[in-house]
């Protein structure tokens, strides 16, 4: 009976100090807590890497085709990349083959059929590699065309000279002319670009322009042409800017941009934008091939 | 109303597109001469039939090796038109890609004189070109024949021609020890050559006038050597200027009237300019350096000339009166014998640079230098009236005792069509006469 009593007193006590106990530990994991946030608030910005903001390239994919306007630019030869794939599995093929060999080697009995056999590999073995090695004469042969072409499409002047430190400046300059062009794309430009491509190269072969001539560089000459479904010319007329009149250079100049046009019709120019190459104005301009 | 509008902006926007013409910039072209199809001259008998035929191989000879045209062959012609008067049919010279078709015709008259009609055409642009006559003595022919390629030359590249000219050079024969040397003239093609003195003196250096009577060329006598002044049709000589030192490298004002050159003494060398009227002397530059090898310019107010007064010789400009002297080439080597072009846009000199002789032209603002020819020993270039072709020795080694030969090149400004002239000797030293009347 006394120990009820005892445990009955002891019950109350305990109630006060937990009482007790209990806003101190409040207290305390208050302030960590609060110390965990303020730490979060102002210090993790600063602890993470900060995340630059790139600008926003907007890539637009178009197929080069025949409809639009944009210059081609220079194909790159990617294509012996493309080839090396199959070209590793012969080769893979080939090892396993000369694996084979030394054992049967061994045995004499089999040796005159083995021979035989081993021919047809070595056949086998040429024949597969045969077509490889062609296929790389050609690619490397169309990759040095496309260099040559490179070369003479980028140096070439009309005047010729001994000396190769000659006026390249504006050479360079011409070349970033082209390439502002080929970033541009021109909503007016009727022509497509093979279209226009196609008449050009013609051209360049048949204008002759009178390179010795005084001041032969400033005589950029207009010409109008009217053309036929089947590309020749019907008219042929110079569009007269008012420049150099009187100037029998120029007179000559302009007899020789008309005579071109003639000595090249017909032209050819694929039948099916008729609308759009029907009248043409060409610039014949000789400032980039005569310094 | 509404519909008007809509109706009329369509129409308005329709009409601005068909408008909008595409424009293709030609930017490049070829080197292509001009295709000429050139008629045989005609002639009523045969006296006037065989000149003709002499006059159109002549006339065919210069246009080819101008360079700049191309001969159609005969056979090819689907038309022959003797009569310059004659329309020709435009398409069949079309078809055979003739672009310039010429057509003459030759008769003799009482007196022995000629009678030349000719006639050009554009066959593409269906135009006459040039159309011309002439009378003249039987015995120039030739001078008729290059009057006739001068022309169709101008007709076509706007430019004046060249073939009426003539050439001063030093006719060289000899072995290298003993080699003679004389002053000769002949027409431009290398035809109808004649000396001018006997060989005697050593003489170089011959310059023809601008109206062509006189020469100025240096003469060693007694050991000295000092510059001439030689009449052409009347043979007389004498020396030009009384000057102390040695005097060279002459060359004649645009006008005729007044000669600079180069007087030297005690290893310096300046610059004079001598009246040839009253024998005034000016002196032009000063200095202990070597100034030497003055030419004018076409209008004769700017003179260009080599100095070495920056280490090695190279080309400067100065006014007429020795002021504003300026230094227009930098490259490497060194640059001598400087020719003002008679178009004025170009200046013709010798580079002689990695052991090499060279043939360059540059612009008179020190631009645009370029080398045209190269060799053991090119030099002394000279102009053609026209201001397109250069003319210039060509000398090789000489080989122990026989002497490397030495003749006359001519090439394009352009640097194409290097050919080169006819002499019966070798040659060297050539002087160009303006276009003859």
């Amino acid at each position: 009976m006394t120990e009820l009593r005892f445990i009955r007193a002891y019950k109350p006590l305990q109630i006060e100090r937990a009482k007790f106990k209990q806003p101190l530990s409040l207290i305390i994991s208050i302030i960590f807590h609060l110390g965990i946030l303020l730490l979060a608030l102002i210090g993790l910005p600063y602890m993470g890497k900060k995340i630059i903001d790139s600008p926003h390239v907007v890539v637009e994919i178009m197929p080069i085709a025949k409809d639009n306007n944009l210059d081609a630019k220079k194909v790159e030869v990617a294509k012996p990349q493309t080839k090396e794939a199959p070209k590793a599995a012969p080769t893979a093929a080939a090892s396993s083959l000369k694996l084979e060999e030394p054992k049967p080697r061994a045995a004499e009995e089999k040796l005159l059929p083995l021979k035989a056999k081993e021919e047809k590999k070595q056949e086998q073995l040429q024949s597969r590699k045969k077509p490889e090695e062609k296929k790389k004469e050609t690619q490397k042969l169309e990759a040095k065309k496309i260099l040559d072409k490179k070369k003479i499409d980028d140096y070439e002047s009309l005047l010729k000279s001994l000396n190769d430190s000659s006026e390249k400046k504006n050479d360079s300059e011409n070349k970033s002319k082209n390439y502002s062009k080929i970033n541009d794309y021109d909503q007016n430009r009727a022509l497509s670009i093979t279209t226009e491509n196609a008449i050009k190269r013609q051209l360049y072969g048949c204008w002759s322009p009178l390179s010795g001539a005084k001041n032969a560089k400033e005589m950029a000459v207009v010409v109008r042409i009217k053309f036929a479904r089947d590309g020749s010319v019907i008219e042929a007329g110079h569009v007269d800017r008012g420049i150099f009149i009187g100037n029998q250079f120029y007179s000559a100049a302009v007899a020789a941009a008309l005579r071109a046009v003639w000595k090249c019709s017909p032209l050819q120019i694929p039948q099916d934008d008729y609308e759009k190459w029907k009248e043409i104005e060409f610039n014949f301009d000789p400032s980039s091939i005569i310094y | 109303m509404k519909r008007i509008l809509v109706i009329s902006t369509f129409i308005l926007l329709s009409a601005v597109q068909s408008l909008a013409v595409a424009r293709i910039d030609i930017t490049k072209g070829s080197v292509d001469p001009v295709s000429i199809a050139i008629n045989e001259f005609s002639g009523k008998n045969p006296n006037s039939k065989a000149i003709a035929e002499e006059v159109t191989e002549l006339v065919e000879t210069d246009l080819e090796s101008s360079g700049l045209f191309k001969l159609v062959p005969r056979e090819a012609f689907i038309e022959v038109i003797g009569d310059p008067d004659q329309v020709p049919e435009f398409s069949s010279w079309r078809q055979i890609k003739a672009e310039i078709v010429l057509i003459g015709h030759i008769s003799t008259q009482p007196g022995g004189k000629l009678s030349v009609e000719f006639r050009a055409w554009d066959s593409f642009n269906g135009k006459e070109v040039v159309g011309k006559s002439y009378v003249a003595d039987g015995k120039s022919w030739r001078k008729v024949a290059h009057k006739i390629a001068d022309d169709v030359y101008m007709a076509v590249t706007g430019e004046e021609g060249y073939f009426n000219t003539k050439v001063a050079y030093i006719a060289e024969s000899g072995s290298a020890k003993k080699r003679v040397k004389r002053i000769a003239i002949m027409d431009a093609d290398g035809y109808n050559s004649r000396y001018l003195s006997s060989g005697k003196n050593l003489v170089l250096t011959p310059r023809i006038s601008p109206d062509a009577t006189k020469i100025l060329y240096l003469s060693y006598i007694s050991r000295k050597p000092h510059v001439h002044l030689l009449d052409v049709n009347s043979g007389v000589d004498r020396v030009l200027g009384s000057f102390a030192g040695m005097t060279y490298s002459p060359k004649f004002s645009r006008d005729s009237r007044s000669v600079v050159l180069s007087v030297a003494s005690n290893g310096n060398s300046e610059i004079y300019n001598v009246n040839l009227g009253s024998g005034a002397k000016t002196r032009l530059t000063s200095g202990p350096w070597i100034d030497t090898s003055p030419d004018f310019s076409p209008d004769s107010n700017k003179i260009v000339f080599a100095s070495d007064r920056g280490g090695v010789s190279q080309l400067y400009i100065m006014n007429k009166d020795g002021s504003n002297q300026e230094r227009i080439t930098f490259g490497d080597g060194s640059y001598n014998t400087p020719a003002w072009s008679p178009r004025g846009d170009f200046i013709a000199f010798t580079k002689l640079v990695g052991g090499s002789f060279h043939i360059g032209v540059i612009r008179p603002d020190g631009s645009g230098e370029r080398l045209i020819a190269r060799g053991y020993l090119v030099e002394g270039p000279t102009w053609a009236p026209n201001g397109r072709i250069i003319m210039f020795t060509k000398a090789e080694r000489s080989q122990g005792k026989q002497a490397g030969k030495s003749r006359l090149y001519s090439i394009d400004l352009s640097g194409y069509n290097e050919r080169e002239i006819h002499t019966d000797t070798d040659a060297s030293d050539p002087s160009w006469s303006p276009l003859l009347k």
